[in-house]
């Protein structure tokens, strides 16, 4: 595993607004630095989703868009279809794309869209203070549901992943995890493969990756590396979900 | 129109004179105007736009792929105009009701894009015959916030083909959305056009989402995080009103001058209003017609001075009663201000209207 200390040239010199222990800065900065190792800066562009990190165009020093809740995909299929040499990415949360955007997310995949889509599941809906989202696990306490999410009369958790593999087109579809130092090791790999494979087999790239959000899931920083450790990933297994499964699942 | 659909003019720029449908005359001029993406959406009575572009959009390598709803439609055509092209979508009924969060965004990013709303009945499903009554969701900005949008009211095939050809022009120097505003029987209507000119290219965006190459990156965003930074862009966007009330309000003035009756009356209405004109002033009624073709921004100096002489005025609508507003704030209580309207997808015949015109005369 390599060590990088330096700050990626694409990560803007202005400090992140995030809480502590959030997922969202580490995610940045490896999306900033693979953008930079690919070599497509000068090429690329970003879609900001509606959530914590909808102003992350002013941490990345990209073209970007930013999305109403949800359409992040479609407006991505704008900017693709008219400049197709465009390395193209969204960066949403699991509220918008799991709920207003599921449409916009299926229908971009069923038609091979050559974009990349980055889901930042946390588990909560961050930026309304926490509240409960479509992929809010069993078990956890969030603003809006006192009691936890109670299946039988709040629903069940979506596993976006496996939904988006059920529907048996050719994609790329994976989940990743920041809670070890491995893990962020293999969410950087995972980044660039899904930023290259657009372009590389003419179909759209998921990569969901599970986040930690200590402040609304009320634990130290430290606490909630350990509950995405044991308790978020059993909910939603890493591995790779599409027709080229060599890697996991 | 009557030749095959797929057998578009190509080849040499002529004058093409052609026997269309509006929906196809608007698609075809807007391919001329250099349009390269359309998100269709599967919504009676709009469809033959759809299909003409289907058809026609492919062969010059631009998209027309289904949307999976209006507001999936309209946020590819905001993502294509990011990227500068010239984008459009099309829709009705409760459809136009979807693309309300899309149009909000637009304005607010200041994006170029036509939208046409071949309007039906409503509220709700209501049915697929021709109505005007989307002409408060229109014109006040039906989706949130402080904005408004160009709406241009065509009344014929011809016209339809110019505006839609004219729309992408005022779209893109104002950056700003146009809608263009037909109704089920506009739409459905054939007459004789003259096609505009193909364009051979479109004005390049600075501010376009291209990758950011060797400039500064480029950010399209509606969103301005402090109140004074929010109020100054809603302000900067209010701005264009004026400018475009100045060079872009466009109207139609028949035999207003000496008339005692003024019916104001835009698209289809408009249109029957005319023959009743010629009708009225055979028989002897002076009645003259005020026909709006910008409904917003509304013509409302050019009415004023149009109806001076006027002693009533008689607006007419396919709805009960919405451009009715915007008449009487333009001419505040100078004039008596009447009202008849029709609802539901039933039209007034020149007769009805005239008969309304006999009613305030006597």
């Amino acid at each position: 595993m390599m060590t990088q200390t330096n700050r990626p040239g694409l990560l803007r010199p202005i400090p992140f607004h995030y809480c502590t222990g959030c997922g969202h800065s580490i995610l940045h900065r490896l999306i900033a630095e693979v953008i930079e190792d690919l070599g497509v800066k000068d090429r690329a562009v970003g879609v900001a989703g509606v959530g914590c990190s909808f102003l992350m165009y002013d941490f990345l020093d990209l073209d970007f868009a930013s999305a109403p809740p949800g359409r992040a995909p479609s407006v991505a299929t704008g900017l693709k279809r008219a400049n197709t040499t465009a390395t193209v990415f969204t960066y949403q949360g699991d509220t918008d794309a799991m709920g207003a955007g599921l449409t916009d997310l299926v229908h971009a995949a069923t038609r091979q869209e050559r974009i990349t889509v980055f889901v930042v599941n946390n588990a909560t809906t961050g930026l309304s203070g926490g509240h409960v989202s479509p992929a809010t696990p069993t078990g956890l306490v969030t603003r809006t549901m006192p009691k936890g999410r109670i299946p039988s009369l709040d629903g069940h958790p979506v596993r976006l992943c496996e939904l988006m593999a059920s529907l048996g087109i050719p994609s790329r579809i994976e989940r990743v995890a920041l809670d070890t130092k491995e893990n962020v090791a293999r969410t950087r790999q995972a980044i660039g493969e899904s930023l290259r494979h657009p372009l590389e087999h003419s179909e759209l790239a998921l990569l969901e990756i599970l986040s930690p959000c200590p402040t609304h899931w009320n634990m130290s920083p430290e606490a909630a590396l350990g509950y995405l450790s044991s308790e978020l990933t059993r909910f939603y297994p890493l591995a790779r979900f599409d027709r080229k499964t060599e890697e996991g699942a | 129109m009557i030749r095959k659909r797929s057998a578009r003019p190509r080849g040499r720029q002529r004058a093409d004179t052609l026997l269309m449908r509006a929906t196809e005359a608007l698609a075809e001029a807007a391919l001329r105007a250099g349009l390269t993406q359309f998100y269709g959406t599967p919504v009676a009575p709009q469809t033959e736009l759809y299909e003409y572009l289907a058809h026609n959009l492919p062969l010059s390598g631009g998209t027309c792929i289904l949307a999976p709803d209006e507001a999936s439609a309209i946020s590819m055509a905001l993502g294509g105009a990011a990227a500068g092209a010239r984008v459009m979508t099309c829709s009705s009924g409760p459809g136009i009701a979807r693309m309300q969060e899309g149009l909000a965004y637009l304005a607010a990013c200041e994006l170029p894009a036509l939208i046409v709303d071949v309007c039906r009945g409503g509220p709700g499903f209501g049915n697929i015959q021709a109505s005007q009554a989307d002409y408060h969701t229109l014109t006040r900005g039906g989706g949130n916030g402080d904005y408004r949008t160009v709406v241009l009211a065509p009344s014929s095939v011809q016209e339809t083909a110019d505006l839609a050809y004219r729309a992408f022009d005022i779209a893109e120097e104002y950056r700003i959305p146009v809608i263009l505003l037909l109704d089920a029987m506009l739409g459905q209507m054939m007459e004789p056009v003259l096609l505009p000119p193909r364009k051979k290219a479109v004005p390049r965006k600075r501010w376009a989402l291209t990758g950011r190459g060797g400039r500064k990156a480029n950010v399209i965003t509606s969103i301005y995080w402090t109140s004074e930074a929010l109020e100054e862009h809603n302000y900067q966007l209010f701005t264009k009103a004026s400018r475009l009330s100045k060079h872009v309000v466009q109207y139609e003035d028949t035999q207003c001058k000496d008339a005692d009756v003024v019916a104001v009356a835009f698209g289809m209405t408009g249109r029957v209003a005319k023959t009743a004109v010629e009708k009225a002033r055979k028989r002897g009624l002076k009645m003259g017609l005020f026909r709006p073709v910008t409904l917003w921004p509304f013509p409302a100096e050019a009415l004023a001075n149009a109806t001076r002489k006027a002693r009533s005025i008689l607006v007419l609508e396919l709805s009960a009663g919405q451009m009715l507003e915007d008449v009487k704030l333009a001419l505040g209580d100078k004039k008596p201000v009447f009202f008849y309207g029709r609802t539901g997808g039933q039209i007034p015949s020149p007769f009805e209207v005239m008969h309304e015109v006999v009613k305030l005369l006597s």
